[in-house]
């Protein structure tokens, strides 16, 4: 073999390895989707998340104030941003990341009314918004959250109803987001109907963490999930809301 | 008195240290699985490992029922000398002599049950396929005479002779016909055995059978059948303990599913009674989910004390002491691994099964084993793996005491195998299989539809693997040699051989080619 015939032959390998590489990462990237959507699918209301836990968990004793939190990443990450919230008292975080209100619905008996709490706080409808599992009218969002307070109300136990949190695109150049802004004040503007009507408590963290539409920059990382000083905020007026809930 | 030559004395000991048995499920009481007389076998020579033979009988395989694990006896004295004899037992009320140097039946016992299973009963599927569903158990009885108990389908416990399958007294009635027992096991001169499944309608109950008084003694979880595939494991103060399946945890009301209970025979009326129970600490989860707590125990001595593991379907392994299995309250073990595979919590095709191993290696480390099927839990690892787990595997751990707690540290993960079963240690290797079966029950298009006819044509083939046993690297492997699968039967290893039974009701006999 030449020089001229290696240099031609090392030039094709190279050229076979940088159009194939990229090629069989698009592929293992899409093998983790599908396999990550496979998980969701088989168990689409997430009760294996939770579900062990909560048999472990003794009935509330006496005169103990049990408060579950239900929701998705936003509340599932609290914890990891400030533990020492659930743990002071009896507070559980039963958020799973990615969840949509109707998710939530399935698992409500398991993950909240069976576990025996005073009061349950639900935070949702944000991944409903973004279309993560399809389509879902705030007709639709609200539909799912009426259903779990009137199970909650039906079980005795007291609901505390937390508007959509706020989301900006402060972090990107696009403007994603800003058309989930619209939707997230129409279905918050619905859950505090609800809540007037049903005697459910409002509890309102998106007045306090919006700068009109948007999400504080102060208070996020990304746009979406609140940073130490958002959940700072919200940790305040949930147990301001808890409080009332629990007084009615 | 005269004396002895010291050359004679020492090759008669020799000679009575030499052979190995395996006269029960997990090759003892304790169901340890361990072949500690093992001498042919090591890892240097494993990969030498042959087919020696195969014998096709006549057996006819019943739902997935086909053979059951082999007890092995190496000097048995038969009318044509000394043999080393292989007891197979067949779900279709058969048992078969198999002498193991050629692989030729001695003898074979067709019980003939009389019993006619009636309309409407729980009793045509895959978890009550009639026959006999439980491995004998064989006793010594002098010098080269052996007894085998054997439960048939009927109800009756045969003892038979190991020499000639004749029986040595009438079969008398141990448990109700149709019913499904497993692996009978014998202490203290009783046998103790439990069913499971509601089969033929009846209740699930552990079962003892005295035998110098032929009074059956009988207990009930009530609720939760007991369907450890080796039957129960029996301590060293004749308890015996058996996972409980899929039911009701709460002691209050009698109720033990998704447990574990400890049976004794009392010894004066001969009655089994409750000594001891424990209960996981989500049991509720275990039943909600069809979790069963099924799993053979496996009881060791390990730093003075007597200590059993035991799993289920969730795919966890629990050390506890058989002082007080689970402690005051009767749900504290002394150490609960966490989730070894099973993520998608599937009731079906992962978890752990069957039965566990342990045993200690020459530098005085405990280890115990479990098989698991389906994919290992993306959280849990081991210092050594081999590759993916999709299908299942072997996990080892060492059974460690620090600080005063106890504690199953990982050591390493096998390669995949297709339904990885229990395993069987002997000097120095672990034999295991993928059973191959399709072990599916429900499906997208209808739902549960737990039936042979979906799964038979599904299953695959069985593969025995050879695996070091302090690393878990593989040493040698059947490949394609195992033409069938296997549902609900296990391994047995002695003298060099071991030995695997298949749907197609041919057993292989692996080992050493003779030079």
């Amino acid at each position: 073999m030449t020089i001229h015939q290696s240099v031609i032959a090392a030039l094709t390998t190279a050229a076979a390895l940088w159009s194939q590489e990229p090629c069989s990462d698009r592929v293992q990237s899409l093998e983790r989707q599908v396999a990550a959507q496979n998980r969701v699918m088989r168990d689409w209301g997430g009760l294996i998340r939770y579900g062990s836990d909560d048999s472990e968990l003794p009935p509330p004793a006496a005169g103990e104030d049990r408060v579950v939190f239900l929701g998705d990443q936003i509340t599932e990450f609290w914890t990891r941003t400030d533990p020492n919230f659930f743990a002071q008292k009896s507070r559980l975080n039963r958020g799973i990341a990615g969840q949509t209100t109707d998710q939530m619905l399935i698992r409500f008996r398991q993950d909240v009314i069976d576990l025996h709490p005073k009061a349950v706080v639900i935070l949702a409808g944000l991944n409903d918004i973004a279309g993560l599992h399809g389509t879902a009218t705030e007709e639709m969002i609200v539909d799912n959250l009426m259903s779990m307070s009137e199970l909650a109300r039906a079980n005795g136990i007291r609901v505390v109803l937390a508007s959509v949190t706020p989301v900006c695109d402060c972090f990107t150049n696009g403007t994603a987001r800003r058309r989930w802004q619209e939707r997230i004040g129409e279905v918050n503007e619905l859950i505090a109907k609800y809540c007037a009507r049903s005697g459910a408590t409002f509890l309102n963290y998106f007045r306090a963490l919006a700068d009109d539409d948007n999400l504080k920059k102060q208070f996020t990382t990304d746009g979406v999930l609140p940073n130490d000083a958002g959940y700072r905020v919200m940790a305040q007026l949930a147990e301001k809301s808890v409080a009332e809930a629990l007084a009615r | 008195m005269q004396r002895i030559p010291k050359t004679l004395l020492i090759a008669l000991g020799c000679l009575t240290a030499w052979g190995a048995d395996w006269l029960t499920d997990g090759n003892n009481p304790q169901r340890t699985n361990w072949q500690k007389d093992e001498k042919i076998l090591t890892p240097a020579n494993a990969r030498n490992m042959k087919l020696l033979w195969k014998v096709k009988l006549d057996n006819e395989p019943r739902q997935m029922h086909s053979l059951f694990p082999p007890l092995i006896v190496e000097r048995v004295n038969t009318g044509s000398g000394v043999k080393q004899i292989a007891l197979e037992t067949g779900v279709s009320d058969n048992i078969y002599a198999i002498d193991v140097e050629t692989g030729k039946v001695l003898w074979k016992k067709h019980f003939i049950a009389g019993y006619t299973p009636p309309q409407n009963q729980r009793g045509a599927g895959i978890l009550c396929p009639g026959g006999i569903t439980a491995t004998p158990v064989i006793a010594p009885a002098g010098a080269g005479k052996y007894s085998v108990y054997v439960a048939s389908w009927d109800g009756s416990l045969h003892q038979l002779n190991l020499a000639d399958g004749e029986d040595i007294k009438p079969p008398a009635k141990f448990m109700p016909p149709n019913g499904k027992p497993y692996g009978l096991n014998l202490w203290n001169n009783v046998i103790y055995t439990h069913t499971a499944q509601g089969c033929g309608g009846n209740p699930n109950m552990v079962y003892t059978y005295d035998l110098a008084t032929g009074k059956v003694g009988s207990w009930g979880p009530a609720g939760g059948g007991m369907w450890g595939r080796e039957g129960p494991a029996i301590s060293s103060n004749g308890t015996m303990y058996t996972g409980t399946g899929d039911g009701n945890f709460n002691p209050e009301v009698g109720a033990f599913g998704n447990g574990i209970v400890g049976i004794k025979q009392n010894p004066e009326t001969k009655a089994a009674e409750l000594v001891d129970y424990f209960g996981p600490s989500n049991a509720a989860w275990l039943w909600k989910r069809d979790l069963d707590m099924q799993v053979t125990p496996a009881i060791f001595n390990y730093k003075g004390k007597e200590l059993m593991i035991d799993a289920g379907k969730e795919c966890r392994l629990y050390l506890l002491d058989t002082e007080s299995i689970g402690g005051d309250d009767h749900r504290t073990p002394l150490y609960r691994s966490p989730l070894i595979c099973n993520e998608d919590v599937n009731f079906a095709s992962a978890g752990i099964w069957g039965s566990l191993a342990t045993w200690e290696d020459a530098k005085g480390t405990r280890w115990a084993l479990t098989p698991f099927w389906g994919p290992k839990h993306s959280a849990f690892k081991a210092p050594v793996e081999y590759g993916d787990v999709q299908h299942g595997a072997i996990a080892a751990f060492k059974v460690e005491e620090r600080n005063g707690k106890w504690q199953l540290t990982p050591a390493w993960i096998s390669r995949d195998m297709n339904r990885a079963e229990p395993p069987v240690v002997a000097n120095g290797i672990v034999f295991a299989y993928g059973s191959g079966e399709d072990t599916d029950q429900a499906y997208p298009d209808v739902g549960l539809d737990d039936v042979a006819s979906r799964r038979i044509p599904g299953s695959t083939r069985a593969v025995l693997y050879a695996l070091d046993a302090e690393t878990g690297r593989e040493l040698w492997s059947s490949g394609d040699q195992i033409a069938s699968w296997n549902h609900w039967s296990g391994l047995s290893v002695a003298n060099g051989r071991v030995y695997i039974g298949t749907f197609d009701s041919i057993l292989y006999c692996f080992g050493i080619q003779k030079p």
